[in-house]
């Protein structure tokens, strides 16, 4: 299990065609891929949402072989998203897919 | 999120001559401009086949979510299902007879995303899509919807 945290940057957020997208690259690779929602981190010290958190922080955990998972997490710009890959192929199934977002999946903003 | 204002059984209908995928885009633009007079059908059906160039809408299961965004003051929607399914370069490949049309205001980023949300959350439902197929008439195929959507709604979401 590779995991780790991705953060979204553009502008949109995880809309149709940025989830279109995900899937697509996802599904050319044959591990399991998974997006969960991250808490925002708090304002106020110990309440939940410190640094190294344990992933049992995370939200339900989209499957990012399908657009219908990916849009329930109404994921706008900023979010923090756990991505957890498992499988044969997980190293480059996870840097393509962080890099991905990471490249505000294709768009200009 | 008022969903007779957003939905109006006017803008729901169920069609039998549609093959492809350019004349369901015409036929949804048509219900939405006969609805919303401020809007051209002509600028909507350019707007939804623009976005349908940059990847197909369809997200899977005989659904397809056609949606743009434009210059307009308040989001609106029409629904389509087709008697058979058509050809829409399916994620899964499988034809598309069911299609929720979406317009959002330009600026409204926010709305976009947790409408889709409610979109995605209401047609991953296999019985509500089975009910939706087997709805009698278009009124009924409205009444469906509206009900599915809001109480999605009512969900807690992130």
């Amino acid at each position: 299990m590779k995991r780790g945290e991705v953060r979204l940057v553009n502008r949109l957020g995880l809309h149709a065609r940025a989830a279109a997208k995900l899937v697509n690259l996802a599904k050319t690779f044959s591990s399991q891929v998974h997006l969960a929602r991250l808490p925002e981190p708090s304002p106020e010290p110990g309440g939940g949402g410190a640094q190294g958190e344990p992933s049992a922080a995370a939200g339900a955990a989209a499957d990012c072989k399908s657009i219908m998972s990916l849009l329930l997490l109404a994921a706008p710009v900023g979010s923090r998203l756990e991505l957890a890959v498992q499988g044969e192929d997980e190293e480059e199934a996870f840097a393509a897919i962080a890099r991905l977002i990471g490249d505000r999946f294709g768009e200009q903003e | 999120m008022d969903f007779e204002t957003l939905l109006p059984s006017e803008c729901v209908a169920q069609v039998s001559n549609i093959a492809s995928r350019k004349r369901a885009l015409a036929a949804i633009a048509d219900l939405l401009a006969q609805r919303h007079p401020e809007v051209s059908a002509r600028l909507l059906l350019d707007a939804l086949a623009k976005r349908e160039q940059l990847g197909s809408t369809s997200i899977g299961e005989g659904v397809a979510i056609p949606h743009c965004r434009l210059d307009c003051q308040r989001m609106m929607a029409a629904f389509l299902r087709l008697e058979q399914g058509i050809d829409y370069d399916a994620i899964d490949g499988q034809p598309v007879d069911l299609l929720f049309a979406l317009v959002v205001p330009r600026q409204e980023t926010r709305l976009h995303l947790q409408a889709l949300t409610l979109l995605a959350a209401a047609f991953g439902d296999r019985m509500l899509r089975h009910r939706l197929r087997q709805a009698p008439s278009a009124q009924a195929l409205a009444e469906r919807l509206r009900e599915a959507l809001r109480s999605q709604a009512r969900q807690p979401r992130p």
